[in-house]
């Protein structure tokens, strides 16, 4: 036998390049020495290695800047606002952010002492950009408090609702999001966290970079996301607020606390991420299944949305949603596509359209 | 660091690239390929400047030519074609001679294992990487490029214009060196 040509069918091997002949082959070679066993081994610990990358991240983020700015007037992702818009919004991201400045305190809000900065919204979106470059996109309902020096000695935000995330990188002074009993370790990224008070879980999905999450049940146990990875943990039942008229769906019920880690789709039909499709300013969408539109739909008004029947899930709708109230924006939909729907207790339920009945 | 993606998920990316201007398949290219693409330029201009700026024109290429990526049948090749290209205009540009082989002299290569990795040592990592280090410049470029992208050894052999047999051998020859430097008694 030639030394050789194991080495070169080890070296295919290593590249998946071997047939399904070149396999047996191997296998003979490797079978005819005892040592050859221990050999494979070792080559095959070789390659779960990983070549070590000659740029870093913040070379990463630099070149995706660049290109964007080749690329025209939107800055993505998140995919954001036209220009035109851009000044106004962030005027009103300004506003909001000195309204709020004004009436917060008077809340006496205990979470909130003189060395932090807090931002609330109530029913629209808020724009906000933090003295490190971070910037934050605050979705309705939410609140996010940061420290007053925040980028000079230590970054640490904290989230009651949703935001998305992009993180300026800044190596020497880290990052860290806690929501509810959620700790994100944050590397200079992008990610989306959905965290409200009456929600049963809590939701981090990363967009780009990497971010390490821990839980206050276990805190010695960090879990380290890759892009397009989406970890969910349930809440202990007890713990959430028993709102006054207000009953937790059903659906909602977690049975108990539990870690979810689940892959982000992108839309197959435009590649959008539901995940983050709350951060646009309006929702467009052409020829798109209902089930499908139904996913961004409930990001959209924070509604859960369902379908009693296989037919309704498959219409095709047209059409952009801007400013439009949840039932404002149903009723323009089932002018052009017909269906019946039933909003109960922050459920909508869609059905098909049947003449005969009711 | 980002998963790799499988052929078909490029595939379809480049897909939606070309029927949609969506931004969000050039960015999820941009985190599968940036520092991919930016090692293989690197090691043929070898400039740190330079390569960015090449590598960040290949994305703005493909974003600015995406109706021409539906058809596209081999699309990682197609990136590492449309880096090549860029790198070889930019030689051509400044009248440096391409010598993609001898360039790689300065190009490290070191392997790093996943944290979760129990089976190797660090101890055995540091040997791995020692081996790799006192590999020929030419035997190294062609173990990373090989190693870091998954690429066939048609493909490597035609972006290095060598033969597929030399490819062929040099990985070999690189193997044999790397489970050496761990199994001494080995070989």
């Amino acid at each position: 036998m030639s030394a050789n040509r194991l080495w070169e069918l080890l070296a295919r091997k290593h590249n998946d390049e071997l047939t399904e002949d070149e396999q047996k082959e191997l296998e003979l070679l490797l079978r005819q020495q005892q040592e050859m066993f221990e050999l494979n081994e070792t080559f095959l610990r070789i390659k779960e290695l990983q070549v070590r990358k000659l740029s870093s991240q913040a070379d990463e983020e630099r070149s995706r800047q660049a290109i964007a700015a080749q690329l025209g007037p939107l800055p993505s992702p998140p995919r954001s606002i036209k220009k035109g818009l851009w000044m106004t919004a962030v005027a009103c991201g300004l506003l909001i952010i000195g309204i709020l400045w004004w009436s917060l305190p008077k809340h006496n809000n205990v979470s909130s002492p003189a060395s932090q900065n807090e931002i609330a919204t109530s029913s629209s979106k808020s724009r906000v950009q933090l003295p490190d470059g971070s910037t934050v996109i605050l979705n309705k309902q939410s609140r996010l408090t940061y420290n007053k020096d925040f980028g000079v000695s230590k970054r640490e935000i904290s989230l009651t609702g949703e935001a998305y995330f992009d993180i300026a990188r800044n190596e020497s002074i880290p990052l860290t999001v806690t929501a509810g009993s959620v700790k994100i370790r944050v590397m200079g990224t992008a990610f989306n966290v959905r965290a409200y008070a009456q929600d049963s879980t809590i939701e981090t999905a990363l967009i780009r970079g990497s971010i390490e999450v821990s839980s206050a049940d276990d805190p010695e146990r960090t879990i380290r996301m890759r892009p397009n990875e989406k970890i969910i943990f349930g809440k202990d039942i007890s713990s959430l607020p028993s709102t006054p008229g207000i009953k937790i769906p059903e659906h909602r019920m977690p049975t108990q606390a539990f870690v979810q880690m689940n892959r982000i789709k992108p839309n197959p039909t435009d590649s959008t991420i539901n995940e983050i499709v709350w951060v646009q300013d309006k929702l467009v969408f052409s020829k798109e299944p209902f089930y499908s539109l139904a996913q961004k739909m409930e990001r959209w008004y924070q509604v859960k949305i369902r379908f009693k029947d296989t037919i309704s899930q498959q219409l095709s709708l047209t059409g952009s949603l801007e400013k439009e109230t949840l039932t404002e924006a149903l009723d323009a939909l089932k002018q052009l596509t017909p269906f019946n729907y039933r909003i109960d207790s922050g459920i909508v339920t869609i059905s098909k359209k049947i003449n005969t009945i009711n | 660091m980002p998963a790799t993606p499988s052929e078909k998920d490029i595939i379809t990316l480049f897909r939606q690239l070309s029927s949609t201007p969506d931004q969000a398949a050039l960015w999820q290219l941009h985190t599968y390929y940036f520092h991919r693409l930016y090692a293989y330029i690197l090691s043929l201009v070898r400039l740190k400047e330079a390569a960015e700026e090449i590598t960040n024109d290949v994305f703005v290429d493909i974003w600015q030519r995406r109706h021409l990526l539906e058809n596209v049948t081999m699309p990682e090749i197609y990136l590492f074609v449309c880096a090549k290209n860029k790198a070889l205009r930019y030689l051509k540009s400044k009248s440096l001679p391409f010598e993609p082989l001898d360039k790689a002299a300065g190009l490290e290569c070191v392997l790093e294992k996943d944290p979760h990795e129990m089976l190797i040592s660090s101890e055995m990592l540091k040997q791995i990487n020692e081996a790799i280090a006192s590999l020929p410049p030419k035997c190294r470029m062609i173990f990373r490029l090989v190693k870091e992208n998954n690429l066939k050894y048609r493909e490597v052999a035609e972006l290095l214009d060598i033969s597929e047999k030399t490819v062929e051998n040099q990985m070999a020859i690189a193997l044999k060196k790397l489970t050496a430097s761990i199994l001494f008694k080995m070989v």
